[in-house]
């Protein structure tokens, strides 16, 4: 997120404080739900800026929240996301290139600051930082679950199904566990924790780059 | 009540009339076309018509403080704008014709 998104976010969240209740609740699934529209951080801010100036003044005027948006909530979302700029494909491909860096970064920061416990109770050196295919599969199901979790989340803000989400989340579960299970457990990867530092530096360098690129 | 499909063709040509006359804002267009007669239409509808019409260059935004609280966003006509507005006119002056003989009993060829 860069300097101006971050500014205009900061100013939202203060407008937000003063809406009522009822207008909040129905910001947070509209809010929610563009979150994961195919729309850059900034004007996922912009639109959320011009909303909360249209229910602030609507409640000021005493209408209610239906009166102000109508009532179809997704529908008023949906024509909104349209009318708003789409990420490119090479905007769209740095978004996800960026979750990548982030999520690889969290990972390496995780075994990094748990590898002098494991070096010292597993009698090896406090170091070391051993990266096996056990840490990774670990790794990447936490990763698919959280986007998963996070991407439902979004696209049913207004109306959730639960069964669906019980069920999506169960076969990511059995599917890592067979992995756990049928991939042999080997060390793929031992470097130093000072590398591993360096490494996660350059990684969180690449991360602040690519967002500041998506305005 | 006039039905949505009909406004949907032509909502977009009298925001700009609207607009055209004075600089204005989202809940200012929604009650004037609740005034002359468009029914009650919801600030929430408008918006993304104003989001289209803003990224295709017809409108220019500004946003200034009001009595009301957060600063507001100002809506005025682009020279594209203004344009577009005449061409809108235009179309709809022959669809009204069109209309007008085909209900009124005119003769098809006038």
């Amino acid at each position: 997120m860069n300097k101006l998104t971050r500014k205009l976010r900061d100013e939202n969240n203060e407008l937000e404080k003063q809406l009522s209740e009822e207008a909040n609740a129905v910001l947070t699934d509209i809010v929610v739900y563009i979150r994961c529209a195919n729309i850059s951080e900034f004007n996922q801010e912009r639109v959320r800026r011009d909303i909360d100036e249209m229910l602030l003044e609507g409640e000021r005027r005493g209408q209610s929240v239906d009166d102000i948006i109508g009532g179809d909530y997704k529908t008023f979302c949906d024509s909104v996301i349209s009318e708003v700029p789409q990420l490119t494909a090479a905007q769209k491909t740095m978004t996800v290139v960026s979750y990548a860096v982030m999520a690889i970064g969290i990972m390496l920061a995780i075994w990094t600051v748990f590898a002098p416990i494991r070096g010292l109770t597993q009698g090896g050196v406090w170091y070391m930082v051993n990266i096996g295919t056990v840490d990774i599969i670990e790794g990447v199901a936490v990763i698919a679950a959280s986007f998963y979790i996070v991407d439902y989340i979004c696209k049913n803000s207004f109306k959730p199904k639960k069964t669906l989400f019980f069920v999506g989340l169960a076969v990511i579960i059995v599917a890592f566990a067979a992995a756990l299970v049928f991939i042999p457990k080997v060390t793929l990867l031992k470097m130093n924790i000072g590398v591993s530092v360096l490494v996660l530096a350059v990684l969180a360098a690449v991360y602040f780059a690519l967002n500041a690129k998506l305005a | 009540m006039i039905s949505s499909q009909m406004l949907k063709g032509t909502l977009e040509g009298c925001i700009l009339q609207i607009i055209s006359r004075r600089e204005t804002y989202g809940y200012e267009i929604a009650e004037t076309l609740m005034r002359y007669g468009f029914g009650k239409i919801a600030e929430g509808t408008i918006y993304p018509l104003l989001l289209r019409l803003e990224r295709n260059g017809l409108v220019l935004t500004e946003y200034r403080p009001s009595e009301l609280g957060p600063k507001r966003k100002y809506y005025r006509l682009s020279d594209e704008g203004r344009t577009a507005l005449l061409e809108f006119e235009q179309s709809y002056r022959e669809l009204e014709n069109a209309i007008n003989k085909l209900f009124d009993g005119g003769n098809e060829n006038e």
